[in-house]
């Protein structure tokens, strides 16, 4: 059964369309990942899903019910869709204490005091901040005010649960340890997700199925591997990380022989003789020395920074610069110094040119 | 038909009931003023009236005594309130609390007061002042009956209005753009002069436009200082005008309209500025909240402190100073002494005077039923325009907005001319009063209740709909406890503006004795010379504001 199932949506400001045509469908358990550019349209087609705004066209039905169809003929205001939502800024009521924020959907439903309490109780262990409930959101460290902005959202048992960038606001490690929670909730309680980032790690580690999106359309709907492995184009394949691009042209036996020079095997064979170009990741390069018999072209350093774990390389090759980023261990070079590029072939998206 | 079927019921009926509320206190006043100027004589309409307030009344006069006078208070209100405005919020000035407090407490205080005190201090025979002087050099320079003297005294009220403006744009200001220009070399005063002043021009303007109308409808002061000089601005004409035997409604009204003319020039002057400059050049609201390091005055310091408590001084201790020694003095001015010194004058007020209980019930009531309206319809008018796409809304709060334009004087007038042929016995009334006074008040609470309703962050509502509330219970739950300090803050403002009101009550109460209010029978007491009573009066009205001032001041503070 489906959760949430959208098709032909469309929503327009002005003369834009920041949702233009999308469709989907997510069965229930799922974990959805609206992943894409600031200003593609995601954010809008998650608060089209919750009603906060109203679509000019298509349809959203979650679960069984049709919340929006017939430019709106059918329209089912955002409280009564039975859904939770975690939005950027937490939006934690200020004047309320945790207990009095995750009591709050119950009571708009008309729980009464026992089942409310006993309720909060376990929101509150779930999200793991049992005894929280008298504090006030102002003594809370953004961690945990994400804690309880999901206890009150899952308080009610939503059937669908939007998350609309919810790690932004959190420091680096605290994000990764949230996402590993924000895993095991969702595991705990089967909750059906939406979720909305513009963080490709994120999307990948969250995710069942991940729409990309630009310029309000919907450029590829893959599962995190499948998209990892064969982004569906160029573009996407930069913006998940494929920021080399290397020119050439295809060989019989899956080869393409590079523009600057050399040989790489790939995995998805193109026509003989037609003309490519390889996006490939930091990772996915190798540096060697010229007189070296790596499989790429030549290079010349252009600068290095430390990252800690690697160092960043940008190379020239001719005029377009490469990022290679080389394990600490390896081979070290200057400024200005010659270079020779090994490609990882099986780990490029080949495209046609 | 879509736009009715898109918004439930209910936001309609919000929404009609705020229009309705708006034009019955806004618009039906500002039209009747329209339409009364055009009565003439014989029941026609025209502009007969507009030439009879030229030809028989030597009304360019007053028009050159009113701009002189606006012109005068404005800009000495401007140079006060600007340099303290500035020295408060961005420079090491000790004693800030002080001016702070100064500048609060001259703007909720009656501005008859300020008056009076100076009647007591500079008047040309008996002033004390001048007394002391006399004593000193042999003569008495000081004649508070004069136009220079209406223009200072007035400032000393309106300045505050100019410091409180200026003083919140500038503590929004990031102090990175000053900073950026001292590490530059630029000295304190070149900073203040270059950088700090250029960037809230926006609210130097506003400050200096709203100062001039707010100068046009001011009506204590000249009353108090000019008309026993035979020194008429407009709103004391307009006092002749319908106290004059017979009343002539027609000709306030030409009158009034002419100033509302005025006032609508200013405004749109101020819309044009608005529109023009580019508003990116002024976004200086730091997000931050990082408190920016003070400008060093150096040894300028002990002369601008001085400054400061001498505006103080002049502002508020001297006169309540004066007023508090003349309630407790019995003795005709001049001559008071220690040994003069009771508690007659009170005495004589709250025991022996007729209906005081009465009186102060009717101040208290006007005041209640005006912060109650404005309130319910400030908040009425901001949550529908921002909260709503409603169409109109825009309308709506451009019409509720729409009193700052006309001087208080002249809406009084419009105000008669709507409802004094009124069948349900409005005219005369309290509830009439307090409606006018509210459609005064309306913008300021609409601005304060507005600018709140700015600051709540639009998914705290969205995150109560998601959790599938209504949007009743959006307001109750969420909005209103959100924005209780400045509700708060509103009400007192309001209430306490309707407590001191004089020419709303004075002008509408037609002179019976149900509906006098303290401000009225204080400025009946002056105009028959009782001044010991009138101070005692007043005494016992600034009483009345700080119990209701100094609890809701607390209540605030402990919230918050």
């Amino acid at each position: 059964m489906s959760a949430v199932t959208v098709s032909g949506l469309v929503k327009a400001f002005g003369a834009v369309r920041a949702v233009d045509d999308v469709s989907f469908e997510l069965p229930s358990g799922a974990v959805l990942g609206l992943l894409g550019p600031s200003g593609c349209g995601k954010t809008t087609l998650l608060r089209c899903i919750a009603g906060l705004e109203t679509p000019d066209d298509g349809t959203i039905a979650i679960g069984q019910a049709t919340v929006f169809a017939e430019r709106g003929r059918v329209l089912v205001p955002p409280e009564r869709r039975e859904l939770g939502m975690m939005f950027q800024s937490y939006a934690i009521w200020p004047h309320m204490t945790v207990a009095e924020n995750v009591a709050f959907g119950l009571k708009v439903r008309g729980w009464n005091a026992a089942k409310t309490a006993r309720r909060i109780e376990e929101a509150l262990d779930l999200v793991r901040l049992p005894g929280y409930g008298r504090r006030y959101p102002g003594e809370l460290s953004g961690g945990q005010m994400q804690r309880v902005v999901l206890a009150r959202c899952l308080a009610y048992h939503p059937a669908l649960l939007l998350l609309d960038e919810p790690l932004a606001n959190l420091d680096a490690h605290l994000r990764e340890e949230m996402r590993a929670e924000l895993r095991r909730i969702q595991r705990e309680t089967g909750t059906t997700m939406v979720a909305v980032t513009h963080d490709q790690a994120e999307a990948l580690a969250l995710s069942d199925l991940i729409l990309v999106m630009e310029a309000g359309r919907v450029r590829q709907a893959a599962d995190p591997r499948a998209l990892h492995a064969r982004p569906a184009s160029p573009e996407i394949a930069r913006f998940l990380g494929a920021v080399n691009r290397l020119d050439g042209a295809a060989r019989a036996g899956g080869l393409v022989a590079l523009a600057g020079g050399g040989v790489v095997g790939i995995d998805h064979a193109q026509p003989a003789g037609s003309p490519v170009v390889l996006y490939l990741r930091p990772g996915d390069l190798r540096l060697g020395a010229a007189n070296g018999d790596a499989n790429g072209p030549l290079a010349r350093v252009d600068s290095v920074e430390f990252l800690g774990e690697a160092l960043r390389y940008r190379v020239l090759v001719g005029d377009r610069v490469l990022v290679v980023d080389q394990p600490l261990g390896g081979p070290e070079y200057d400024l200005g110094a010659d270079v020779r590029i090994a490609v990882d072939g099986s780990a490029a998206s080949c495209f046609a040119a | 038909m879509t736009a009715l079927r898109r918004f439930p019921f209910a936001l309609w009926l919000a929404f009609a009931l705020a229009a309705a509320g708006v034009a019955i206190l806004n618009l039906l006043p500002i039209a009747w003023l329209g339409i009364g100027s055009l009565k003439q004589a014989g029941g026609t309409l025209g502009f007969g009236r507009y030439v009879e307030l030229f030809e028989r009344f030597s009304f360019a006069g007053v028009l050159v005594n009113s701009w002189i006078y606006a012109l005068g208070t404005t800009l000495l209100s401007l140079v006060l309130g600007v340099a303290l405005a500035v020295l408060v919020a961005r420079t090491d000035l000790p004693g800030k609390a002080l001016v702070r407090f100064t500048a609060l407490f001259a703007f909720v205080s009656p501005p008859w007061l300020t008056a009076m005190a100076y009647v007591f201090l500079a008047s040309p025979n008996a002033g004390y002042l001048n007394l002391a002087l006399e004593a000193l050099i042999g003569v008495k320079p000081l004649n508070i009956h004069s136009m220079a003297g209406m223009i200072y005294v007035s400032s000393l009220f309106l300045y505050a209005y100019v410091f409180l403006t200026v003083e919140a744009a500038l503590a929004g200001l990031d102090g990175a753009y000053e900073e950026a220009a001292r590490v530059t070399g630029a000295s304190s005063f070149t900073v203040i002069r270059r950088v700090t002043l250029p960037l809230v021009a926006p609210s130097l303007i506003a400050a200096s436009i709203f100062s001039l109308i707010i100068s046009w409808g001011l009506f204590a002061t000249p009353a108090i200082l000019g008309m026993p000089a035979r020194l008429y601005v407009f709103a004391t004409q307009l006092y002749l005008f319908l106290n004059g035997f017979p009343p002539r409604y027609e000709v306030a009204a030409a009158m009034g309209v002419l100033f509302c003319l005025v006032a609508f020039l200013l405004g749109g002057l101020l819309w044009l500025t608005r529109r023009r400059r580019d508003a990116a050049r002024f976004a200086v609201i730091g997000g931050k909240g990082r408190r920016p390091s003070l400008l060093p005055l150096g040894r300028a310091r002990p002369l601008a402190a001085a400054f400061a408590v001498l505006v103080s001084i002049l502002a508020v201790i001297l006169p309540y100073a004066i007023i508090l020694w003349m309630s407790l003095n019995t003795a005709w001015f001049g001559g008071a002494s220690l040994k003069d010194l009771s508690f007659g004058n009170f005495s004589y007020v709250l025991t022996e005077y007729r209906d005081i209980w009465r009186i102060v019930g009717n101040t208290l009531g006007i005041a209640g039923m005006e912060a109650g309206m404005v309130l319910l319809l400030a908040f009425a008018v901001a949550y529908l325009a921002r909260r709503t796409a409603l169409p109109g809304r825009t309308v709506l709060s451009g019409a509720a907005y729409l009193t700052v334009l006309v001087p208080g004087t002249a809406f009084v007038i419009g105000v008669i001319w709507a409802w004094i042929k009124s069948p349900m016995g409005l005219y005369g009334g309290l509830l009439l009063i307090a409606m006018a006074q509210a459609a005064r008040s309306l913008p300021l609470a609409l601005r304060n209740i507005g600018d709140g309703l700015g600051q709540v962050d639009r998914s705290l509502e969205e995150a109560a709909v998601i959790c599938g509330a209504g949007r009743f219970t959006r307001i109750r739950a969420v909005l209103l406890p959100l924005l209780r300090p400045v509700l708060l803050g509103a009400f007192a403002l309001v209430f306490l503006s309707g407590l001191r009101d004089l020419n709303t009550p004075l002008f509408l109460g037609g002179g019976s004795a149900d509906t006098l209010t303290l401000a009225v029978v204080i400025f009946n007491f002056w105009s028959e010379s009782r001044m010991g009573e009138s101070a005692a009066l007043t005494i016992l009205l600034l009483g009345l504001t700080l119990a209701v001032f100094l609890p809701l001041h607390l209540f605030v503070r402990v919230r918050q």
